[in-house]
């Protein structure tokens, strides 16, 4: 007997990977938090239902806005939206460390560039959440050097690629062997093309890592030669839980046909060697 | 007897008098400046002491003071006189050998808890060079300096800058910067006239961001964010070092300790110092 596929239907907005994430967490619903912003502004976030927030700076009108919110380790979240109505268009992230109180924001803005209309420009501030008895820690998330030298090989459910931890301040990307060799069989021309193209440029992004606590790194990513080359180009936001090898994260930018794209995703790791990529010399960045 | 004349600048100059002459070489340039923002920018060079900057035929009249680094590598410095608010310091490390640019676009007012914090932006582009054609290398983050601290003599004090991280920097004082602090300052040896300080357990650790420019010369910005949440004021220093020839200029951009805007440019020969203890602290603002 045939059988009879039926057609999944199509999500409103572009989803992505998303599929592939982890289910999405609720654990925050019924809560409303002070965050105390290093730059100089405090904010509310109160999770309405398991869809919807309020968000706002404190003392004056919260807006309400759809997130996603994933949990990636005991009492520390990680929780996206997109700020409906920015000019230019923003996505907003957070990472909510519940454990130590505190927190570390990534407002990204595409539109901002006039040369490239798609470009992304994520800003990091830092901050803490304000405790039950009122106080705030002094101290905060800071950027580590604690992956320079490592690569990490994603699997993202259909994609697969590996990340090289080049340096405190940008990033490499590459993908494993087997991928390769999947790509020399079937599309020989195009896997000539990335090697001549990889001989020639080494593929190199701004990037920022952050430490959470131990284990747990945010990982921040602007495909800005990406965008040079192409138009077009994302800003991927991720909290990796590295003691379990897996993450949670955001892609905020357009995807290949030129829409808005905004979604979360989770993916799985395992440490990779790409010894012969962290020893070759910048071609974009003089350092 | 003749009475005594004091040399009082017309505006707050701090370290200044310390600093290299200025350099006079780009008066009559003119450059176009491609920003990786998207923003271009008109670099005009009217003479020694003025330039024009701003949007391709909207550029703005400037006061600047340029210092000479390096064979056709250059730091200049210009802000808005008198200040406006919020301020908007520039400081442009210009290249043209490699027909590169780095800026640094310090801003402060913009903060509302605390409103002498400093904020600066680094930006980078390329020059265009006579042909039209723009180089596509940049000018780039570098981790040359982590793990390394040097002692810098701004003339009147010393003080080390340890490059913690490619991140965040510390600060240590020699015996030598102690002597002379307290030579300058006895109270800091005994404020309450007893016992001696005791020695700090955590060091003093800030944002900083180092940039290669080219071998052996570095830009390096440091601000001082936690003295600002301390002290109600801190201040955005940004240096082009000469590590071959182990001397740096730079700017102070922010207020001074009477709480007067400042924007000053300096200078300072520096020395390799071993600063293992500090290094080896616990940081006592971030987690990394």
């Amino acid at each position: 007997m045939r059988q009879e596929y039926k057609e999944l239907p199509k999500p409103k907005t572009y989803e992505g990977m998303s599929q592939y994430r982890p289910p999405l967490c609720y654990e925050l619903v019924g809560k409303t938090l002070e965050l105390v912003m290093d730059d100089g502004c405090d904010y509310e976030l109160q999770f309405i239902d398991r869809k919807t927030l309020k968000y706002g700076v404190k003392g004056k009108k919260a807006k309400e806005y759809t997130y996603d919110c994933l949990k990636a380790d005991n009492d520390t979240y990680f929780v996206n939206f997109e700020v409906k109505g920015a000019k230019p268009r923003a996505g907003l992230s957070f990472i909510l460390d519940m454990e130590q109180s505190l927190v570390t924001q990534n407002y990204c803005t595409v539109g901002q560039n006039p040369r490239y209309p798609k470009m992304p420009k994520p800003t990091i501030t830092f901050g803490a959440i304000r405790k039950e008895d009122g106080t705030v820690p002094t101290i905060r998330h800071g950027y580590t050097e604690d992956l320079v030298g490592r690569s990490i090989k994603w699997s993202y459910g259909t994609l697969q690629v590996v990340h090289v931890y080049s340096s405190e301040r940008y990033y490499r990307l590459t993908v494993s062997k087997e991928v390769f060799e999947r790509m020399k069989a079937e599309n020989p021309e195009r896997y000539e093309e990335m090697m001549k193209r990889s001989g020639e440029t080494l593929y190199e992004e701004p990037a920022d890592y952050i430490k959470i606590k131990e284990g747990i790194y945010v990982f921040n990513a602007n495909e800005e030669m990406a965008c040079r080359s192409r138009g077009q180009g994302n800003n991927l936001f991720f909290l990796m839980n590295l003691n379990r090898m897996h993450d949670v994260g955001r892609s905020f930018g357009h995807n290949g046909d030129g829409e808005p794209e905004n979604y979360t995703y989770g993916a799985f790791g395992e440490y990779y060697d790409t010894s012969e990529l962290h020893a070759r010399k910048s071609t974009e960045y003089i350092r | 007897m003749a009475d005594e004349k004091k040399l009082v600048p017309d505006k707050y100059e701090g370290l200044s008098i310390f600093r290299p002459p200025l350099s006079l070489e780009l008066a009559g340039k003119k450059f176009d400046l491609i920003m990786d923002d998207g923003f271009d920018k008109k670099l005009i060079f009217t003479d020694g002491k003025t330039l024009l900057y701003g949007d391709p035929g909207e550029e703005k009249k400037y006061e600047y003071n340029c210092l000479k680094m390096d064979d056709q590598c250059y730091f200049v410095n210009f802000e808005a006189r008198p200040f406006t608010h919020p301020r908007l310091g520039i400081t442009l490390i210009l290249d043209t050998r490699e027909y590169l640019v780095t800026g640094a676009f310090a801003t402060l007012g913009l903060d509302p808890k605390f409103p002498k914090m400093p904020h600066v932006d680094i930006k980078f582009g390329a020059i265009m060079r006579p042909d039209g054609t723009v180089p596509t290398v940049r000018h780039g983050y570098t981790a040359d300096m982590a793990g390394t601290s040097i002692d810098w003599n701004y003339g009147s004090f010393n003080i080390a800058h340890v490059y913690q991280s490619e991140r965040y920097y510390r600060v240590a004082f020699t015996p030598r910067a102690i002597e002379r602090s307290i030579r300058n300052n006895p109270q800091m040896m005994n404020p309450g006239g007893g016992e001696a300080r005791p020695r700090p357990t955590a060091a003093y650790e800030d944002y900083m961001d180092a940039v290669k420019i080219r071998d052996g010369l570095y830009a390096v910005g440091l601000v001082e964010t936690n003295l600002c949440r301390r002290n109600g004021h801190g201040n955005s220093l940004f240096f082009l070092m000469n590590l071959r020839e182990m001397h740096d200029v730079g700017r102070s951009f922010g207020t001074n300790g009477d709480n007067e805007d400042e924007n000053y440019t300096f200078g300072a020969f520096g020395a390799w110092y071993d600063a293992t203890t500090v290094k080896e602290m616990p940081s006592m603002y971030y987690i990394h």
